[in-house]
């Protein structure tokens, strides 16, 4: 995608200061966005999911209650408030919101958000706040069984009713490269996951170490080991938050056992 | 200096290394390919060769920061490790540290030392083949 060149910032003034934008000469229409976030889940939180399913259905009941459910209420009062957030957001009335929490192939949970306003300006911030929001009350709810819970990928994923609509693609971030990676297991980890080095494809550049393990880890079926394994990115030693790039080599390390 | 090899270990080049005229003392040790599997909670198993396997660079780099961490710590004149990589057969040397020093508690303490942290930090794995037919990459011992 070529970077549109005549983009400013609409909340700078002409001298550098903050300011808000003034929509008082914008018609009123009807305006939609949703955005969407996912949230990675550990394995304790993966094994609680599917014994959910197995029993009363699609609902963790965690020591604080129905996690989903408290995640969509959070989600919903959370968009309501977003002009008290976000300094420049203007006020405005929501006509809906909506969310849905959804399980995807990798046993992760995928929460859109889709607000709808009449008004003179759009609903995106609302949409990404509630979707915000509601991954966050999902962290707080299932925190008590792990900690590694990965909130991810925030983006809209479609706008209407404005100067400019927006609609993504289905590559996330697809205006930032997205990327092959090369990934080389060593030692015992080779009997784990593949003897081979794996391509793997990144979905865009800001995709960490760690959501890629955990991703492996999900999809052959064992239990992450963040805290003994060493990652490494082209041959040097490299943190689980680091981020990827196109062509990046990564590799995992299991503890040393030579001697 | 901490290296890795391919080949059988050169014992005799690896001690010139350490040798100097201001030592008093000088200690190695040599860890070989023993014929079983010594897991505690298991039965005992007979090996018959050993694959060990490096993230080179990384091993270099993390073994010769231990060399130099040696160097710091203990009162020793010279230090060096060599660590087998590849298909070792019962009674190969695997790894082999030498330590030299004015006085020999410091070339004891530091040899342990080198042996110890190698271990515990090089990236290094050993995969062992046993008489049965299967194999199994061997354990971190804590």
């Amino acid at each position: 995608m070529k970077p549109d060149t005549d983009k400013t910032l609409s909340h700078i003034d002409q001298h550098n200061n903050p300011s808000m934008v003034d929509v008082s000469d914008k018609p009123i229409t009807s305006r939609t966005a949703t955005a969407q976030t996912k949230v990675l889940l550990p394995a304790a939180v993966k094994a609680a999911l599917h014994q959910a399913h197995a029993s009363e259905g699609f609902e963790i009941n965690s020591k604080k209650g129905p996690v989903f459910q408290t995640a969509i209420i959070a989600g919903v009062m959370a968009a309501k408030q977003t002009h008290e957030l976000i300094p420049f957001c203007h006020p405005l009335a929501l006509d809906n919101c909506k969310i849905v929490i959804n399980v995807d192939n990798n046993q992760d949970l995928i929460i859109n958000c889709e607000c709808k306003t009449s008004g003179k300006t759009g609903v995106e911030m609302e949409a990404l706040t509630g979707a915000s929001v509601a991954a966050l009350t999902i962290y707080d709810m299932c925190k008590a069984l792990s900690h590694n819970i990965l909130i991810t990928e925030t983006r809209l994923l479609a706008k209407s009713g404005g100067r400019a609509d927006f609609s993504s693609d289905q590559t996330p971030g697809s205006e930032q490269a997205s990327g092959q990676i090369t990934i080389e297991f060593y030692g015992q980890l080779q009997s784990t996951f593949s003897q081979q080095p794996l391509q793997y494809k990144i979905p865009n550049n800001t995709t960490s170490i760690e959501a890629v393990y955990l991703d492996l880890c999900a999809t052959h079926n064992c239990t992450a080991a963040t805290a003994t394994i060493k990652p490494i990115l082209n041959d040097n030693f490299a943190q689980w938050n680091d981020l990827l790039n196109d062509r990046d080599v990564l590799g995992f390390l299991p503890p040393a056992a030579g001697g | 200096m901490f290296s890795i090899s391919n080949k059988s270990i050169d014992i005799n080049n690896l001690k010139q290394q350490v040798d100097n005229p201001q030592s008093g003392g000088f200690v190695s040790f040599e860890g070989w390919v023993r014929n079983h599997n010594c897991t505690a909670d298991t039965p005992r198993k007979a090996v018959l060769e050993l694959h060990y396997e490096a993230h080179e660079k990384l091993a270099l780099q993390v073994g010769n920061a231990i060399i130099d961490a040696a160097m710091q710590k203990f009162d020793i004149n010279a230090a060096c490790c060599c660590h087998r990589v590849g298909r070792l057969q019962v009674g190969d040397v695997a790894i082999w540290i030498g330590v030299s020093a004015d006085h020999r508690q410091a070339a004891f303490a530091a040899c342990e030392y080198i042996l110890n942290q190698t271990k515990a930090t090089v990236p290094i794995w050993k995969n062992e083949f046993y008489r049965d037919g299967e194999s199994g990459w061997v354990e971190a011992k804590p």
